[in-house]
């Protein structure tokens, strides 16, 4: 919750895109069990910077990356002061670590024994050097490591 | 300057995306924070 208020936008993929704004949508009408009303509300509330080469025509206060998304995404921080948070992994976070624009890895390491499906950094070939900058341990069994770009 | 921050459930085994590792982890979060 806390990295969502902190931040002012969130920058998403087209896939997790369609996924959210279809779940949380829906959640504003029923919220499932366990999901603060709060958290629902703000990621309804949120902007959205979407990055997609096929849509154009968003809703859930979500907008269209026009043009090189780099770039826009440079001068969101650089420029405008934009604090942004993104969710999901796919072909966005290469673009975005290619160009080192991500400042911080948060990783909500899960302890469930799934190793089948997409992995983190499955398309990232450049072996960035990450350093641990702070570790959480939750009740549930949950560990949140934070890592930094060296 | 501002900063972007990617937020990732991940498993054991490395995987993301899967609804179960969100689900779990989602609602062991603390909402508090």
């Amino acid at each position: 919750m806390e990295l969502l208020t902190r931040a002012d936008g969130l920058l998403l993929g087209r896939s997790t895109y369609e996924g959210l704004s279809a779940a949380y949508t829906a959640m504003a009408d029923e919220a499932p069990a366990g999901v603060p009303a709060e958290f629902i509300r703000r990621m309804n509330s949120i902007p959205k910077f979407v990055a997609s080469t096929t849509l154009r025509e968003l809703t859930w206060n979500a907008t269209a990356i026009e043009g090189d998304v780099a770039s826009f995404v440079d001068d969101l921080k650089r420029n405008s002061g934009q604090n942004l948070l993104k969710y999901g992994n796919g072909p966005l976070d290469v673009t975005l670590m290619e160009h080192e624009l991500i400042d911080e890895f948060h990783l909500f390491l899960t302890p469930v024994a799934i190793g089948t499906g997409t992995h983190l950094f499955e398309s990232i070939d450049t072996a960035p050097h990450l350093r641990l900058i702070d570790i959480t341990r939750l009740d549930s069994g949950v560990v949140i490591l934070v890592y930094a770009p060296t | 300057m501002a900063k972007l921050v990617e937020a990732t459930h991940v498993t054991l085994g490395g995987e993301v995306g899967s609804s179960r590792t969100s689900t779990t982890s989602t609602r062991s979060m603390r909402w508090s924070s």
